[in-house]
């Protein structure tokens, strides 16, 4: 007994860290974690960069004349650096990367005063889903512990979990689980834990059975995609005051923002889609 | 009469199923030239971690990919129902190791879907599509695809 209270301490534990983290990223803060994840994400992430080029507003126009495909992936370390430095003030150009700097020396000067002007505003307006702007209502799910909500505009149906359903594919990332006959449509069936929970809390998930935790599969996207669940709960109707909303800081794109009075993160279907479908790589959506 | 009508903008194409790990996969009839008993397969040092040995058919040295290991499934060791699908593929003859052969079957064009691609994985390139067989559903394998340009030529060389 006493072992798996301790463990489940330690999972409550892992999991409050990792909400934590979430919330520290739609807060904008996590400085440490800036090195790590620019090294990551400067040569993938092929959509990423155009998403922030539009909330960061200032980089566009002379930018995209400019550059080079190359340089436009590198723009979105550049902008979100600029934007932790700016707290400081005023002086990005030591630090800015070195592509920026070799490139278009004179355009430096001009990200600086629209950041400043904007910063507190702008960025969180531009990045925002639709259904974000009024009161809406969402679906409370539990991936291996972690509460995620999803907007019932955006989500398509609950289904069983049913292995005898799934067709695995061969090849697939580890949180790729098959494909799924659901009404004479093959959909993707993602294991939303594996995907999107940091590799600590991830270890505990794999076990002989991994999918046995597994109850429902929440469809999304048009039911274009499936994400397996532990569980589904209850439906709350949020004010938008209610959610932290991500910034255009926020590292993890599927994350639309945080509600902490139901210590939950809401998800951005739209994102977390292209994610998908981009291939972009698994580290996209744990950063 | 009609019949013949749908299968002028329904072609219907010819596959041979076999089982890996449980699932149903499918191969163009055309690429298949024969199916073997498991026979003896000698290993080849140095060979790439996907390549099993060779295999003597008829005085004709032709080498066996694994495809556990290609599809990332566990390994298993050959029983009596374990075949040698020899193939045309990659403008050469090789032989690949599989579970068990089924059958052949007719699947028209509109049967076949194309499979979502999710993650990054590479080496999902070969799935061609998918077609639902009643409850389960048939993985069409592009054999050509199996391996890379490299792996094809390294394959060649050996």
């Amino acid at each position: 007994m006493s072992k798996s209270e301790k463990q489940l301490v330690d999972q409550s534990q892992a999991l409050d860290d990792f909400f934590s983290s979430l919330m520290r990223d739609v807060e904008a803060y996590a400085e440490e974690e800036q090195h790590d994840s620019q090294a990551i994400r400067s040569d993938d992430l092929p959509s990423a960069p155009a998403v922030v080029q539009a909330e960061s507003v200032s980089p566009k126009p002379v930018m995209s004349e400019t550059t080079s495909q190359q340089d436009v992936q590198l723009e979105e370390p550049v902008s979100t650096k600029i934007f932790e430095q700016l707290p400081p003030v005023v002086e990005p150009e030591p630090e800015v990367s070195v592509a920026e700097v070799e490139i278009q020396p004179e355009p430096e000067p001009e990200p600086e005063p629209k950041h400043e002007a904007g910063i507190e505003s702008a960025p969180e307006k531009v990045s925002r889903p639709d259904w974000s702007e009024s009161e809406f209502q969402a679906m409370l799910f539990n991936v291996a512990g972690l509460m995620l909500a999803v907007p019932l505009v955006d989500l398509n149906g609950v289904v069983e979990w049913d292995p005898e359903k799934i067709t695995e594919m061969p090849g697939h990332a580890e949180f790729y689980l098959g494909l799924m006959n659901h009404l004479g449509v093959n959909v993707p069936v993602i294991d939303t834990a594996r995907l999107v929970l940091p590799p600590k809390k991830r270890q505990e998930l794999t076990g002989d059975d991994p999918t046995a935790r597994l109850s429902r599969v929440v469809l999304i996207h048009d039911g274009q995609y499936g994400l397996a669940c532990d569980e589904v709960s209850e439906v709350i109707t949020l004010q938008p005051d209610e959610v932290r909303w991500r910034t255009a800081r926020t590292q993890r794109r599927w994350l639309a923002g945080t509600v902490v009075e139901h210590m939950c993160a809401l998800i951005d279907v739209n994102a977390f889609a292209d994610l998908l479908a981009s291939r972009a790589p698994v580290s996209a959506f744990r950063e | 009469m009609s019949q013949a009508a749908q299968s002028a903008n329904d072609p219907v194409t010819q596959w041979v199923t076999f089982f890996l790990d449980n699932e149903k996969y499918g191969i163009k009839v055309m690429q298949v030239q024969e199916v073997l008993r498991m026979t003896e397969i000698a290993p080849v040092p140095g060979a790439p971690h996907y390549v099993l040995g060779i295999i003597n058919l008829r005085g004709n040295v032709v080498t066996v990919i694994d495809s556990r290991k290609r599809f990332g499934l566990p390994e298993q060791e050959p029983d009596d129902s374990t075949r040698i699908v020899i193939i045309e593929a990659g403008d050469q003859v090789v032989g690949i190791l599989v579970d068990s052969v089924a059958e052949v079957v007719d699947l028209r064009a509109n049967e076949i879907e194309t499979a979502p691609n999710v993650g990054t994985d590479e080496s999902s390139k070969y799935i061609q599509g998918v077609s639902s067989q009643g409850e389960e559903l048939l993985i069409l394998v592009d054999v050509d695809k199996l391996l890379s340009d490299e792996e094809w030529q390294e394959v060649a060389s050996l």
